[in-house]
């Protein structure tokens, strides 16, 4: 679905990761491992279009990613994107990833992880962990093509990461592809890349 | 206007109304400002009516900048910008809507309370009409020119709001004066509304496109 | 004309590249300093102690052996930073940043030359250090907005990054500055001063023209010397771990 055709990503001339090349086909889940500040980030925000000054060729069904006009990609960075100061149901509602306006469906996901976190309540009362898995139960409920997660075990607890793994293996069933990064040996995944290869030190 | 920009307005305006600093800080700024004047220079209502039109013009100026600078500094930090960018829509979209929002909640309460004046600094009230019509023209401009400085130095915070800004608006505030004075005595100010309109039109679609390129800066 | 063109092109093309602008610069810096350092010389000896004294300002007005060369090349930096920008712009020439950085500061030190001097000339000649006319607000703005240039620049880590910026930021300051500079000069209409016009409505005899114009042309030169040094400079900031370099 998904072609990287010898990425290159160079920053204040120094380049982060060399000439790497990945394949993520449908119904499959990508795990980006790598050291502090290898670059894993920076790989994930080329491929979801953030950053789009690399070397080399991005490829989404066969088109240059640059060109599309809206994929159909699902991304969730280290920053979560919301708001302190509106409640959990305002930034939910509100956020330009979530195309339907079914809180229901984020509430049943909330649970599953294990939050019983009121929707009123204001954003910034919420711990990080709780943020996360609001943040992640929007990644449940929307449907997506790609979904792209930068570190979405951190701050997880283990009902978290299990649920995580769980909804993990029904997106990638139902069709999807996952891409998520991780330094630390938390979630399954059917293939995994290192950063640290592609480097030419 | 499309769903998606329906809902970048929805969201940019939900999360300006939460926050009551938006619309408080440039009234209590424009009024503690407006203050300093006649304890300055004159209490005498013959000089701060002539002075009126000048000194309320330039407290709504630093008003706006104070609120605009840190227009994109929040979806910055927060990696909304970022999720923005993911969805490959129309940036020129998000500057606008940002700018208009970000206007009726700063320069637009100020705006109506510059209403004041005419007791504060003895406006002619014959005037008031013609004041607030040339600062309806006249802030969108300042607002232009705020978000640009505010994309430029993205995070951090920089003298190029003011350097940049005042300057730039240099322009509409000779106008805006010159529409109140000569009003007053008795011309037709038609001519400065419509310069400033011009001016306006002139400058939204280069001062947006430089906005996005300026943001784009940031994300290499 | 082909053949015109075509070695225009080349030129320009070698314009962009540092390598070939290294080479170049450290051969004409020599000669450019000889004939700056002659040139101002020469103008301003001869301007300040051998040109006639002026009927009506005595000899206050030598300033502007100083002065209008320092004014006209403010101004004459902006525009070619413009140029640069456009082309920074459009074909993201690394060059064209390179010059835009390293002019900045030069431009900011003449505005500022300009602008003390413009003011220890007004003094005696019409009784007043600063006018808010047209022609002062607009010096004082560019100075501001070359001093925005040199802030801007510094804040980015990345230096492509900043090269735009900075590009941007000399476009949106080019673009204002005539809508600047009218809208003052039109205020001053309305509200017209009392006092004296600051123009150089006196016309200027020949023998104070010479020496004059080649002052203007040392201020140039000194501008363009000045110029390639800082942008050696630059070169070698940002290139300094590439091959040519490191062989040079």
């Amino acid at each position: 679905m998904l072609k990287v055709d010898n990425l290159s990503y160079a920053y204040s001339d120094k380049y982060l990761f060399e000439n790497l090349n990945l394949y993520l086909d449908i119904k499959t889940i990508t795990k980006v491992s790598g050291s502090n500040g290898s670059g894993k980030t920076t790989f994930l925000k080329n491929i979801s279009g953030i950053l789009q000054d690399y070397e080399g060729e991005i490829l989404y069904l066969d088109d240059n990613i640059k060109d599309i006009s809206s994929p159909n990609i699902f991304y969730a960075g280290h920053k979560n994107g919301f708001k302190d100061n509106l409640t959990v149901e305002e930034n939910l509602i509100n956020d330009l990833r979530n195309p339907l306006f079914d809180l229901d469906k984020i509430k049943n996901y909330l649970s599953d992880f294990g939050c019983e976190v009121s929707f009123s309540t204001s954003l910034g009362n919420c711990s990080e962990g709780q943020k996360k898995k609001i943040l992640l139960s929007l990644f449940a409920s929307v449907k997506s093509d790609l979904y792209v997660l930068d570190e979405p075990f951190s701050n997880l607890d283990d009902e978290g990461i299990d649920c995580l793994n769980e909804i993990f293996w029904q997106k990638t069933s139902e069709g999807s592809s996952i891409i998520f990064t991780s330094h630390e040996n938390q979630g399954k995944s059917s293939q995994e890349i290192n950063i640290d290869d592609f480097k030419n030190d | 206007m499309t769903n998606l920009a329906k809902r970048i307005f929805y969201k940019e305006f939900v999360s300006y109304r939460k926050r009551s600093s938006t619309y408080l800080s440039p009234i209590v700024f424009f009024l503690i400002t407006i203050a300093l004047y006649p304890l300055a220079l004159s209490n005498d209502p013959a000089d701060l009516s002539f002075l009126a039109p000048g000194i309320t013009w330039i407290c709504v100026l630093l008003s706006t900048l104070l609120s605009i600078q840190n227009i994109f500094n929040e979806d910055f930090e927060d990696g909304s910008l970022d999720i923005f960018f993911s969805l490959r829509v129309s940036t020129l979209t998000l500057v606008i809507l940002k700018i208009l929002v970000n206007w009726i909640f700063s320069s637009l309460p100020i705006i109506i309370l510059s209403s004041t004046v005419v007791f504060l600094l003895f406006l002619p009230s014959e005037s008031l009409v013609i004041l607030l019509t040339s600062l309806l023209l006249g802030t969108p401009v300042i607002s232009l020119f705020g978000a640009l400085a505010g994309a430029l130095s993205l995070g951090k915070s920089s003298i190029l709001g003011p350097a940049i800004v005042l300057p730039l608006s240099l322009p509409v505030l000779i106008l805006g004066t010159s529409a109140v004075t000569s009003f007053l005595n008795g011309e037709n100010p038609s001519f400065y509304f419509l310069m400033m309109l011009a001016i306006f039109i002139f400058l939204l679609p280069l001062i947006c496109y430089a906005c996005i390129g300026a943001l784009r800066l940031h994300y290499e | 004309m082909n053949r015109a063109f075509n070695s225009l092109k080349t030129f320009y093309h070698k314009l962009g590249s540092s390598p070939w602008f290294y080479r170049i610069s450290e051969i004409t810096i020599p000669y450019l300093a000889l004939f700056s350092f002659l040139f101002l010389s020469i103008g301003i000896v001869w301007g300040v102690f051998f040109s006639p004294t002026d009927f009506k300002q005595g000899d206050v007005y030598r300033i502007i052996y100083m002065h209008v060369p320092a004014a006209s090349v403010s101004q004459s930096i902006y525009y070619t930073m413009t140029v640069a920008a456009v082309v920074s712009i459009i074909w993201r020439m690394k060059m064209a940043g390179i010059f835009i950085k390293s002019m900045a500061p030069i431009g900011a030190s003449f505005t500022f030359l300009a602008l003390i001097s413009g003011s220890i000339w007004g003094q005696p000649t019409w009784g007043t250090w600063w006018i808010w006319d047209a022609r002062l607000t607009s010096t004082l703005v560019l100075f501001i907005f070359y001093i925005a240039i040199i802030s801007l620049y510094s804040s980015f880590s990345e230096k492509k990054s900043a090269d735009q910026a900075v590009s941007i930021l000399t476009l949106v300051g080019a673009v204002n500055l005539p809508i600047i500079k009218k809208s003052v000069d039109w205020w001053n209409t309305l509200h017209q001063p009392a006092s004296i016009k600051f123009t150089e409505s006196s016309s200027i005899s020949p023998e104070m023209l010479y020496p004059l114009i080649i002052s203007i042309f040392g201020f140039y030169l000194v501008v363009l010397l000045s110029g390639l040094m800082a942008m050696r400079a630059e070169i070698a900031k940002r290139e300094i771990n590439k091959e040519w370099f490191k062989n040079y």
